[in-house]
């Protein structure tokens, strides 16, 4: 059961990554690696504020605002232009892979490569009878769990979440009715930003934070976007959820060096076998044979 | 006499590069596929290279083509792969196998049992010591000028073999399929065929260049085969420029060798000197895809 537990609340903390990841991916096409250095910066953010006696929960939502800013700033003066002169995917790829490599290679020379922690001392625990879960795993199961449901929320209720879902399903058509595009990227690029901020700051919480740490989290973000259903919001949830329990399953039953063999081996078989992932949608024929 | 031996060591890394970026130079300049697992075959033909000639005592060639084998027979999972996804899908392919491959060189150890059983065959982070030089015809290659001299042999050798395959009509075939794949395929040829020889001669060629490093070095770890190298590698590549048979490779492997060394005569500590050479790597990637997309001097724009 702890197992399980685990499992789930590490699957959700994924969730809000893959969702991050496909936020983008979805209505751009974007393959933004370089959320990847944005996860290391967060914490980084919040930790130097603090440094400078800024109080905790305010430089938390410094640490989330960076985030956005960078995201943005990189869809401003990188992805959008690119996409102005109709770039492909490999220009995308390439220059988001720059970024990933300048961000990160900006925080460890401005804070160093020693691992570093937001708390501090030991995390207190709650008993649910044979579960133990701590403190800090109360964050990330409140924190993700809110992030989730607010964000379908608005996908699903308000006027800019329709557009949104417009951009993801056809930009063009989007497009030729009159609505911003570019807006909307800037949209897509900010909220994934917050979000990959957020779900860092609850990561360094638990386990502390270094900063090459950011690339092996964003791919499991990818993974998780991927098999979940590359056409769908959602599917990066479910996707996200299905890694964390399986990952659990591989470090608790086998063993944890091959936790990365395992989630990459998933990836394999779902990319040959079901390429569309869990949830897919249903299209002309020769749509859903070329996904 | 430390200079000499600096220039020789900076000659042969950048004979070892060279021989990298020809080959990553044919799977993406030529075939089109942006992969990231080139680090991963790099790695394997190191490996293959250190445990021959350490377990088996074989000597440089056999070994050297061995490397060169069970790196093109890996290389079947990168090339069947390519059969059905290109874009995004396949570079996700690439670094899943580049993980996996990586994952395997670094965790198959146990240090209950000796190097090279079933049960410790990597010797994971430690990696395994004492790999032999190289020895042809009873000579070994110990001293810088004899492996430069060797090393810079077998660069030729492989300038001109990339030369001539991608000169060739294979070579415009590949281009072919590279910018329009159906049409190639309309034209009756044998696109898949085509795949799997040229991302076969690329990791071949990948592999015995990590046989070489690992005989120079004397030493293999897995960081020969992680993330950051691979993104290392398609750095070079990319920067270089790619879709020609030698102009793109060649400043790409001169970029990659001396950058960290110009940086060697600006005075900070070593550590800094490491983030910076990435930091500049990161930026050049950056300005290639908004202002020079076919890099220094390739002839294929990745835009």
């Amino acid at each position: 059961m702890q197992v399980f537990v685990n499992g789930a609340i590490s699957g959700l903390e994924i969730a809000v990554l893959g969702l991050a990841f496909q936020l983008v991916y979805l209505p751009t096409k974007v393959f933004h690696i370089a959320l990847g250095a944005l996860y290391s910066a967060a914490p980084f953010l919040a930790w130097e504020a603090m440094q400078q006696g800024v109080p905790p929960v305010p430089a938390i939502f410094l640490g989330i605002f960076g985030t956005f800013l960078l995201s943005v700033a990189m869809e401003a003066f990188n992805h959008g232009r690119i996409a102005g002169r109709q770039g492909s995917f490999a220009a995308h790829f390439v220059s988001s892979l720059g970024l990933y490599i300048i961000v990160v290679q900006f925080v460890a020379v401005v804070w160093g490569n020693e691992p570093k922690v937001l708390r501090s001392g030991i995390d207190a625990v709650t008993f649910i009878g044979p579960v133990v879960v701590t403190n800090s795993e109360w964050w990330t199961i409140g924190g993700c769990g809110l992030l989730i449901v607010v964000f379908f929320v608005w996908l699903r209720f308000t006027s800019v979440g329709l557009q949104f879902r417009g951009l993801a399903d056809n930009p063009s058509e989007l497009a030729l009715r009159g609505y911003n595009v570019r807006q909307l990227r800037y949209v897509a690029f900010g909220i994934s930003g917050a979000m990959i901020g957020v779900a860092s700051i609850l990561g360094a919480r638990d386990a502390g934070f270094w900063s090459h740490g950011g690339l092996s989290i964003l791919l499991l973000a990818i993974v998780a976007a991927i098999i979940g259903g590359r056409f769908s919001f959602f599917g990066a949830v479910i996707g996200g959820f299905l890694l964390g329990l399986v990952r659990s399953e591989v470090e608790w039953y086998i063993e944890a060096k091959w936790i990365d063999a395992a989630t990459f081996a998933l990836l394999l078989i779902f990319l040959l076998f079901r390429p569309a992932g869990i949830i897919t949608r249903r299209a002309r024929l020769e749509a859903e044979a070329e996904s | 006499m430390n200079y000499v031996n600096y220039g020789l060591h900076l000659l042969i890394l950048f004979d070892i590069y060279l021989i990298v970026a020809l080959s990553l130079n044919v799977i993406i300049g030529y075939v089109g596929l942006l992969t990231l697992a080139h680090a991963a075959y790099f790695g394997i033909g190191a490996y293959t290279y250190a445990l021959t000639t350490l377990l088996l005592d074989w000597g440089f060639i056999p070994a050297a083509l061995l490397a060169i084998v069970v790196s093109v027979i890996f290389s079947m999972m990168l090339s069947v792969a390519s059969w059905r996804f290109r874009g995004d899908f396949f570079v996700l392919i690439s670094l899943a196998i580049q993980v996996m491959i990586f994952t395997v060189l670094k965790n198959w150890h146990d240090t209950s049992q000796p190097i090279g059983t079933w049960g410790n065959m990597t010797n994971g982070d430690f990696g395994l010591i004492d790999v032999p030089s190289p020895n042809l015809f009873g000579y070994i290659f110990d001293d810088k000028i004899s492996v430069a001299i060797l090393y810079s042999a077998f660069a030729l050798g492989a300038v001109l073999i990339s030369r001539v395959l991608l000169e060739s009509p294979w070579g415009r075939m590949l281009r072919a399929l590279r910018d329009d794949e159906l049409a190639a395929r309309g034209l009756g040829k044998n696109v898949r065929a085509a795949k799997v020889w040229a991302v076969g001669v690329g990791c071949g060629l990948a592999g015995f260049a990590g046989a070489m490093l690992s005989s120079y070095i004397n030493f293999v770890n897995p960081t020969i085969a992680d993330i950051s190298e691979a993104t290392l590698l398609l750095s070079m590549i990319i920067i270089g420029g790619v879709g020609n048979a030698f102009r793109g490779p060649f400043f790409g492997a001169l970029l990659l060798i001396l950058i960290p060394e110009g940086l060697r005569f600006v005075d900070m500590p070593i550590t800094l000197a490491a983030e910076m050479r990435l930091m500049i790597y990161g930026f050049l990637l950056l300005a290639f895809m908004h202002w020079r997309p076919q890099g220094v001097a390739g002839s294929y724009r990745m835009e």
